[in-house]
Formats: structure tokens, sequence, C-alpha cells
């Protein structure tokens, strides 16, 4: 009984689609654009579904529109679309009837031109004999698309037409259908004189299909002709095809005046191989100015062929900027770490010693760190090795920077910290401290505390690696220790957070300063109860300040473990201590991030100081607007999962209609008690466009009962203020979407009531 | 069509300094050379701007603050997009860019049209001679890209793409991810957006002086003007160009050429294209995938980034250099723009080189193909085309409408 159920209904279905089928195709015979329900929506989808299998069905639908006389242009334009995908040989009778329309034609190309078989060459060939001008040059493009060596002939009758769009077709067309037919046609043509260009063009095409001796003759014709641009690609080929005939050319052209010919030149041999280019053009480099042997340089380099490289590196200590410039190019890109040591050695000005960095820097070959390491042994060529292992991030050298941090020469020393700071990681903390604590001179230690805060930055594990720092915190100096104290503050873990209380208690006055604001920087609450403690028994006014301001740090610390009550319990604490208004302000600032009731009345007490009133009068507005906003309840006609998005202080992350904003589409906000609202802001400016285009706000006491409108009105930009006419007394807000825009949804990034 | 305006030209003035340097005055420094690095007029690369809108003004300041570059032609087919150029009485402005690119004292375009222009304007110019930056995407289809890299090759022509983001978004990611911190990467992650759809919306009349529209709708097929077709709306939202597949590969090419483009430079196949491309099946595929020849997966997930051997990779500052291997501007260049006209001079390939480009423009294209075709995809990326697939091979390249032709 079931499977007999089933079976009537995949015929009920089978049968739903086939009339379905049948009545989109026939559709679109009247199609005109903007028609709605619009049948070619519905082709396209019903396509998607189609097997490849049943295509022939589809064809045959739309092979009938394409003939049909009475079928609009759009009609048969969009059944020339569909057929491009799904048509075969049997299209092309009612296709190519098209191609005599001035716009059809232009989409019975779209199906012939990418059909595999040679009927839709013939059907196109024919066309070109007896359609308007306009539609030969579409139909001479396909064939040039489709490469129909045939189609020569016809085109060639075509290159002395009196329409100059028509002869440019007809050479382009000829030019890339290529071969030795094109190629006689092309150069036996005299086309009229602003299509020399064109021919030129179509002639580098043609002699790109040929090989040998036919393609140099061709290249050889737009060598012989004026027009820069063609002469730059015929040399190219050229290149290809008979490089021995091609050099005296390209050395010709990279000296000449020409600055496209020259620039085209050297573009050649920078983007193509072979020795033969690269000797000759050594060759010619002691024969050329400055200028001129700068640009062959780089472009020797961009062309990559070793064998240019000895010739070139001598050229890095030429006193000619240009020249040196244009070597170190080129070495970085041809070099291997055979030059290393080479380049390192030439390095003996501060201007050398950059632009061997920077070549040496650029340098991709393998093996090149390793020559590096072996030359920051060498006396003569460290202080460059140095600077090049930094340019090139050689972590490598680390093992060797440290033991060169205890040169005689300071300005090695010196070197080989900014080495490490850059270099080094957290790993290699233990051996830069133990050398760190033996520093006796004062420039040194100063590199040194530099090394250590950039290394200790990067370390992937801060807390291990602070505990590899105090470890050697006794023996340092007290400066260093400063340093090791600023690092617990960004660990931040108990570790840390003895040493700090430790340096607290040592008894020196300089170490407990430091140690104090390094507490008042802690990145969480463990560090509180210290301060409070310092906040009202510090000896010196200062620290008692310094104190008490990282306590109420802390306390307005989002990210600190504390509870909403702990938090107002520590503002209450801070400001029974606070003396001045800096601090009270401090408070203040805070407590909008709370709203909680603790929060309003101590900012209520504080409004009671004259001094202090304006800025807790904005503190309070801000608490009311916080409390209402986080107890508001919000539901939508549509996506109510993310209601919240738009009361959530964030205009980064929003409601949204998800789909075109529809008149009718509501959004409703619910107070819970009774409140007095003046209007509402809808802020939609991060997705500019979605704003209503048109709204009507209601109000009610039970979120049923709604009456008439307050206040409607239009959106025109991303923020839609709505001010109502009076204030009014409500518990319920509905907002009702009633405009309409293509494409567009509504959104709401942030809603602000007006409270009164 | 070209607007009333008084021509002075790189040429022009060179050929009237002659004249000039007996009356000095009428010479400024700048045009001689400054003593602020600015090169004399002979020596700056003479620039031409064709799609004047929103990005393609953007690139044009961006290219301008180069002192190595003097900027010479506006042209647009909006009327609107010229009138910030009408008064500058040394920028000449055009509707019919063929008038621009047929200029010989230009050295270099700067094509910021709507996709589907990218590959005739680009080529015509580089056929005259020009060098190009082009805003991405680099094309509207697969064969369109291709014949941009043949031509750029043939004719020798420096041509970048602009996608800025590769290295200035997503360079950091890519370092992280090859620098070996985290072992082999096994996928990279993008989210461009959808493909584009069909336009059907209906005729309406053109507002007198607004725009030249047979010359906007150029290659792509006849419709009657409707202003949703050509505005420069953002998104998908049928009120742009990158919503109309006629015009524009939608936000999976407009966002891919800075998304797949970061994610394919990270992972090092940005030289090819995927050997495999999988439509969502919601199991084992849940999102697009592309796979490579050598294994790896480009996902259009929900995220940026690489899964590797040992997790996500993070964006970190750790190396002062790229890690070696991985591709990066060139001789201290921060920009695209700055790539450009560095590599304009010294005659070598940009960064974003067409044949990158092209390739990221082809991963986002197969993945529009995948998902009109609904189903798995195979494709040769040597030979570009589809293996055994008739169908999907019929969507590598589009015919164009007379007389436009590549």
């Amino acid at each position: 009984m079931m499977s007999k159920r089933i079976a009537v209904m995949l015929i009920v279905c089978i049968l739903v689609t086939q009339v379905s089928f049948g009545d989109v195709w026939e559709d679109i015979a009247g199609y005109e654009y903007g028609d709605e329900p619009n049948p070619c929506e519905q082709a396209e989808m019903l396509l998607q579904e189609t097997p490849i299998n049943e295509y022939d069905q589809v064809e045959e639908k739309l092979i009938a529109v394409a003939a049909s006389k009475d079928a609009t242009q759009a009609g048969k334009a969009i059944a020339c679309r569909f057929l491009q995908q799904v048509g075969t040989e049997r299209c092309i009778p009612a296709v190519s009837g098209l191609l005599y329309d001035e716009i059809l034609s232009d989409y019975a190309r779209l199906v012939l031109e990418r059909l595999k078989c040679e009927e839709a060459d013939k059907a196109m060939r024919e066309a070109l004999e007896k359609t308007p001008d306009r539609v030969k040059i579409g139909i001479l493009g396909s064939l040039r698309e489709r490469r129909d060596e045939k189609a020569v002939k016809s085109a060639g009758k075509l290159v002395h037409s009196s329409n100059s769009a028509l002869a440019k077709a007809a050479i382009q067309a000829i030019g890339k259908i290529g071969g030795k037919e094109a190629a006689e046609c092309l150069s036996s043509m005299k086309p009229a004189e602003k299509l020399v260009p064109i021919q030129m063009q179509a002639m580098v095409e043609c002699a790109r299909s040929l090989s040998g001796k036919d393609a140099v003759f061709l290249c050889e014709k737009v060598l012989a002709g004026t027009y820069s641009p063609c002469r730059i690609a015929a040399l190219r080929e050229l290149t290809n095809a008979d490089p021995a005939q091609a050099s005296p050319l390209i050395a010709k052209a990279i000296t000449g005046s020409d600055i496209r010919l020259r620039r085209g030149g050297l573009g050649i041999i920078a983007g193509t191989r072979g020795e033969r280019l690269t000797r000759d053009m050594l060759d010619l480099l002691d024969e050329l100015s400055s200028d001129r042997k700068a640009e062959l340089i780089v472009a020797l380099g961009a062309r990559g062929d070793k064998a240019a490289l000895k010739s070139i590196v001598e050229y890095i200590s030429s006193e000619v900027t240009v020249i040196r410039d244009a070597s170190v190019t080129a070495v970085s890109k041809l070099g291997d770490a055979g030059v290393v040591k080479l380049l390192l050695g030439t390095a003996d000005s501060p201007k050398l010693t950059a632009s061997v960095t920077k070549t040496i820097a650029g340098m991709k070959a393998d093996g090149i760190n390793a020559v590096l390491v072996e030359s920051l042994k060498n006396k003569n060529l460290r202080k460059a090795a140095i600077q090049a292992s930094i340019a090139r991030g050689c972590t490598e050298a680390v093992p060797v920077l440290l033991k060169l941090v205890e040169d005689k020469d300071p300005e090695v020393r010196k070197g080989a910290w900014t080495g490490l700071a850059t270099l080094a990681d957290g790993d290699d903390m233990d051996s830069i401290m133990k050398t760190v604590v033996e520093i006796k001179e004062a420039e040194d230690l100063s590199q040194a505390e530099g090394a250590i805060r950039k290394v200790f930055s990067r370390a992937e594990n801060r807390s291990k690696c602070f505990k590899v720092v105090a470890s050697h915190y006794e023996p340092a100096s007290e400066a260093t220790k400063g340093v090791i104290l600023d690092m617990g503050a960004a660990t931040g873990d108990s570790n840390a957070l003895k040493l700090v209380r430790d340096a607290m208690e040592s008894g020196n006055r300089k170490l407990y300063a430091r140690a104090l604001r390094v507490l008042a920087k802690w990145p969480n609450e463990s560090a509180a109860e210290v301060l409070l403690k310092q906040a009202g028994s510090a000896s010196e006014m200062v620290d008692r300040i310094v104190a008490l301001r990282g306590y109420i740090r802390i306390a307005g610390m989002e990210k600190a473990g504390l509870t909403g009550a702990e938090r107002m319990k520590m503002l209450k604490t801070a400001m029974g201590l606070a003396k001045r208004n800096e601090e009270k302000k401090a408070i203040l600032a805070i407590l909008p991030r709370y709203p909680y009731p603790q929060a309003m009345a101590i900012a209520e007490r504080l409004r009671q100081d004259r001094t202090l009133a304006a800025e807790a009068d904005a503190a309070i507005d801000k608490i009311k607007q916080s409390t209402v906003t986080k107890t508001i309840k919000a539901t939508a006609s549509i996506n109510n999962g993310n209601v919240k998005k738009s009361l959530d202080g964030n205009i980064g992350t929003r409601w949204d209609t998800t789909r075109p904003m529809r008149p009718g589409d509501w959004f409703m906000i619910d107070f819970g008690i009774d409140r007095t609202v003046a209007g509402l802001t809808l802020d939609a400016a991060g997705s500019r466009g979605d704003y209503p285009r048109g709204y009507e706000v209601y109000v009610s006491f039970n979120g049923g009962s709604w009456g008439k409108p307050i206040v409607s009105g239009k959106g025109t930009k991303p923020l839609t203020v709505i001010k109502f006419p009076r204030p009014v007394q409500t518990r319920f807000i509905k907002i009702v979407q009633t405009g309409s825009v293509p494409g567009l949804f509504w959104s709401i990034h942030e809603l602000k009531v007006d409270l009164r | 069509m070209k607007t009333m305006k008084t021509k002075i030209s790189r040429r022009t003035f060179i050929k009237s300094s002659g004249i000039a340097l007996a009356l000095p005055t009428i010479i400024t420094s700048k045009a001689l050379g400054a003593l602020d690095g600015t090169p004399p007029a002979s020596q700056r690369i003479t620039l031409g701007g064709i799609g004047m809108g929103g990005r393609g003004s953007g690139n044009i300041r961006q290219l301008m603050t180069d002192r190595r570059v003097q900027f010479v032609a506006a042209c647009d087919v909006k009327h609107n997009a010229l009138r910030a150029w009408k008064n500058n009485k040394n920028v000449d402005t055009y509707f019919d860019y063929r008038e621009l690119v047929a200029r010989d004292d230009i050295d270099m375009i700067m094509c910021g049209t709507p996709d589907h222009w990218h590959a005739q304007i680009t080529i015509d110019a580089m056929k005259a001679g020009k060098d190009v930056f082009c805003e991405k995407p680099l094309s509207l289809t697969i064969g369109e890209g291709r014949k941009m890299v043949e031509t750029a090759r043939t004719y020798g022509r420096v041509f970048s793409c602009g996608s800025q983001r590769v290295i200035g978004d997503y360079g950091r990611l890519a370092s992280a991810a090859r620098s070996g911190r985290y072992g082999k990467i096994l996928e990279g992650h993008a989210n461009p957006g959808g493909p584009p759809r069909m336009c059907y919306l209906p005729g309406v009349t053109i507002p007198p002086n607004t725009i030249e529209w047979d010359l906007w709708l150029g290659p792509a097929p006849w419709v009657p003007y409707h202003p949703y077709r050509c505005s420069s709306a953002y998104g998908l939202g049928g009120q742009g160009f990158r919503t109309w597949y006629d015009y524009s590969g939608g936000m999976m090419t407009d966002w891919g050429g800075h998304k797949f483009g970061g994610a394919t430079h990270g992972m090092g196949v940005d030289h090819t294209g995927p050997t495999q491309i999988k439509y969502p099946d919601g199991k084992e595929y849940k999102y697009l995938t592309y796979i490579f020849k050598n294994g790896m997966k480009l996902i259009k997930s929900n995220r940026q980034g690489y899964m590797c051997e040992k997790g996500w990779a993070e964006p970190w500052n750790g190396m002062p250099v790229p890690p070696p291997g991985l591709r990066w501007y060139e001789e201290g260049a921060r920009s695209p723009h700055e790539d450009c006209i560095n590599c304009i001079i010294e005659r070598r390939r940009p960064f974003r080189d067409v044949e990158y480009a092209h390739r990221v423009a082809s991963v986002c294209h197969l993945g529009n193909i995948c998902f009109r075709l609904k189903r798995d995809l195979k494709w040769d990326p040597d030979k570009e085309e589809f293996i055994n697939d008739e169908e999907a091979n019929r969507l590598v390249d589009r015919p164009r409408r007379g007389p436009w032709q590549i």
C-alpha cells in the first residue's frame, strides 16, 4: 500500500516537473526585460537541476524560441544564452538565422563561437558574405577566436574596405588565425596608413604561429617599420627564432635615444633566456655610459643567467652611485653563497655596507646563512656580516653574536647587541642574562637592556622566560633589576608578583619606587591587595597616589577576574582614600561600564562635590542608559537570534533582516517597566545602505494594543534619528519598516533610546 | 569623443622646451627636475587613467604621490567621473579610451573600469606600447586572462594588478605560515563572497549627459540601460555592476583577488591552478574546495588563514624580512603602485605580475563555474581547460560583442 502511494506521488512529481519544464521555456519566447514573474530566472534554476543527458529536450525548446517568428528580441537573446550551455550542432540552423540581425548576431555568436564543430565556422563564413558591416566585424572576431584558416580568404577581401573598422577587424582576424596563408596575405597587403600599426600587430601575432624562416621573415618586416611597440614585440619574437640575428638589434635598441625602444630592449634581455645574448650584452657593458650601463646591469640581473655574476660583482665597489645600486640589485638576484664573502669584503664604508647588506638580504640561494655565520668569526668581515645577518633574519647567527657582545671593539659589541635584540628568542635568554649581569660599561648595559626587553617581548612563553630572567636578579645591577621588574608586569604571574613584592621590601628606596610603579601597571587583580595597602600607608604622598591609581585601574580592568560587587567595593574603598579630584574623576570614568545600583550611589555621592558635578552628571546619564540597554528585551519579525547585537554597545555587530528589507519588517523593545521616551536613533552606519527607507513607531503598555503610530517618516541616511512629537510613557516600542529597496537589508547596528 | 581641453603633453612640452629655454620663467623647477627628487619631465612616466570612478581615482591619487609619475589624461564613459578633471589644464579628458591609448606621449595606463572592460583596454594599451596598472579582478573570464598574459609577454610590457591586500593585509599570515613554525601548510582558507547572477532589469531612458551607454557595455551583450546595471554600488545587492554576470565575477572575483590571492600566495601555488574543484556537498567537502597538484587544499570557508601540520598559523611580527622563498615586493616597494613604477623603470616583473593575477582570477572563475554547474570539476592548470568536460569548457571564455575583440 505504502509503496503504491509513493509511486503515485512520484508520477505526480514527474508530471508537475514536465509541465513546468515546458511552460518556462515557452514563456521565454514572449519575454521582455523586466517582466515579472521572470521565466528566465525559473529557467536558470530548472537548468541547474537538469541532468546533462536531458539537455537535448531543453535544446529543442530553445531552438523553437530562436526560430520563432513571434518570439521577442529579448526572448531570442535569452534563448541564445541558454543555448551557449546546452546547444549542439542541432541548433546551428536556427541560431545562424539570427546572425543577420544587428543586435541578435552578437547573441548568436555566444552559441556558435563556443561550439566545437565545423558547421559553426561554415555558418559564420556564409553570413560574412551577406551581413551588414557592423555584424561582419563581430563575425570576424568569432572566426578569429576559432582560428578558422578557411576564413583567411574571406577576411582578405575585406582588408581594403572603405569602412576602416571592418578593415581593421579583418586584418586582426588574419593575424590571429595565423599560418602561412595568413602570413602571405599580411605581408602583401597595403592597408590605409592609419591601419599600418594594426597590420604590424597582426604580423607579430601571425609570427607567433610560425617557426623558423617564416617567423623571421615577418619579424624583419615589422622591424623595418617605424611603430615602436610592434618593433619591440618583433624583436622579442626574433630573439626566440634567431638569437644571433637579434643580438645586435637589441644592442642598438638599448643604446639608442628612443626611450620606449630602449625599455623594450631591456625588457627582452630581462625576460628571455639564452647564453648568446648574455655574452653579447656583457661585452657591451664597458662601452656604455653610466646610466645605460646601470640599466643593462639591472636587466642582466633580472635575466637570471649566472654567467653574468662574475662581471657584475665587480661593479659593487663602483664610485658611481647608479652603477653601484644597479649591481646590488643584480647581484641580489644572481648571487649565491659563493659571493657572500666577496661582497662583505667590499663593505669598507657606510654606503657600501648598506649596499652589501641590502644585496645579501635579498639573495635567495641556499647556504647564505651558513656563510654569514662563518664570516662573523672573521675579524675583517664581522661588522658587515652582523648587519647582513640582521637584515636577513639569520637566527643561526645568535650563538656567535653572544660571543661578540664581549668583543674588544665597542662597535662590534653594539652591533652584536642589536643583532641579539632582533634575532634571539626566549630560549636564548639564559645565555643573554649570564652576559648581562657581568657587564660593567654603562653604554653596553643600556644596549643589553634594550636587547633583553625586545627578546622578552617576543618570547612565546613569558612565564617561563621570566623565570629564567628572575634567576639572574640577585647578581644584577640596580638598573638591570629595574628592567627585570618591568618584565614582571608583562608576565603578571605569582612568581613575578613575589619578586616585585620582595623588591618593595628590600629596603632600597629606588627599587621600592620602581616596584610600586610596576605593580600599578599589573595586568590582573592579584596586585590589588598590595596596592591598597600602599595607597593607605606609603610614607611618601607620591607613592600613595601611584598606588591608589593602580588600584582604581584594576577595579575598572575588564579582564580582571572580579565580580560586580567586588569592583564596587574596590571603587568605594578607593573613593574613601582619594583626596584629589584626578583620582575621583578616574573613578567616575569607570562607573558607567558597570551600571550597578552601587555605581549610581557612588556617582551621586561624588556629584555633591561642585567641582565634580559635570563629570558626575555625565557618568549618571551613561549609567542610566547602560542600565536600560542591559535590561531591554528585544524581538523582531525576522532573525530573532541576533536582536541583542543591536543593543550590545558595539557598532561592529548588528541585527539585520538577512534578506532585502520589506514593508512590515518590525523590531520591538520591551523595557520591562514603564519609561518615558523622547525618541530613538537607529544606527546603520556600519552597513551604510541598510537604513530603513520608511518607518512607523508604535508604543504600548502591554505589547498587544498598539493603536496608531506616534511617529512615521522616511530614512535617508545611515543614522535614522527619530524624535517623538512629545515624550511618551511606555513599556513597549515597535518600529515597523515601511519602505523597500532591491538588494539591501534593514540593519540596526546600535539602537539608542532617548530616555527622560 | 574628446572633451575640449588644451592639450599639454609631455612630448609637446619637450618639443616646445627649446623655445621655452629662451623664456625660462615659464618652466617650473618641477618640469626640469626639482631638488626634491622629482625627475625632469622627459624622464617621468606619463600616466593616463581609464575608469575614473572611486577605485580608479584612488589608484591615480596613489600613483600621483610618486614623483616619477605625471598624470596627463583621464577617461570615463560616465560624465560625472570626469567632472573633477575638466578644469585641470594639465589633464585631458576623454569618453572613449581608444583616443587616450592612441596618444604617443603616454607611457602607462591605469585601468579602473568595471571588470568586463579590463581585458580589452589593457590589451589594446599594451599593443600600443603602454605599461599597465590594472585594478583587480584581472579579468571576466579565464580566457581573457591568458590573452592578457600573452600580450604582456609578446609586447614586453610591465603589467601589475592592483591587489594591495595580498601583502598589505594577508602578508603577515603568509609569513607566519611559511616561517616553518607550524610545519607544512595543509590548507589555505579564505572567503571572498558569492558569484554573480544574470541581470533581467528593465530598460529605462538614459538621463541626458550622464553616460555613454554603448561604450559602457563594450564587449558585453547589448541590453537596454538601467542605472543598477552600471552603478558602482558595492556588493551583490542588485544595485551595481558587481552583481551581474555580464560585467563581473561578483564578490568571488572582487574579493577573491585579495583573499584567494593572499591564500595562494602563502601556499606558494599562485603560479599555477588547482586540478580539482569540489562543489560543496555538506559532507566531506562542506565548502567549495580547490585541490592542487601537491595535495594542498584551498577552502572557501569562513576564515582567512592557513591550517598547517601543527595547527592554525597566527600572524606574527617575528621576522624582519619575509621568510626565504616567499615572494614579496622587491627593492623596498611598499605597495603595488610603487612596485609597478619601479618595475616600469627597471623593466622587470612586479609582485602582482599579470601571470599571478591571472592565476588568482582563474581560481575565482573556476569557483564561479563550479557554482553555476553545481558539480565537481577537473581542471588542467597547464592547458587551462577542463578535462573531458565540454559543458564547462564553454565557460572558460565568452564571445565578445563586435567590434570589441582581443
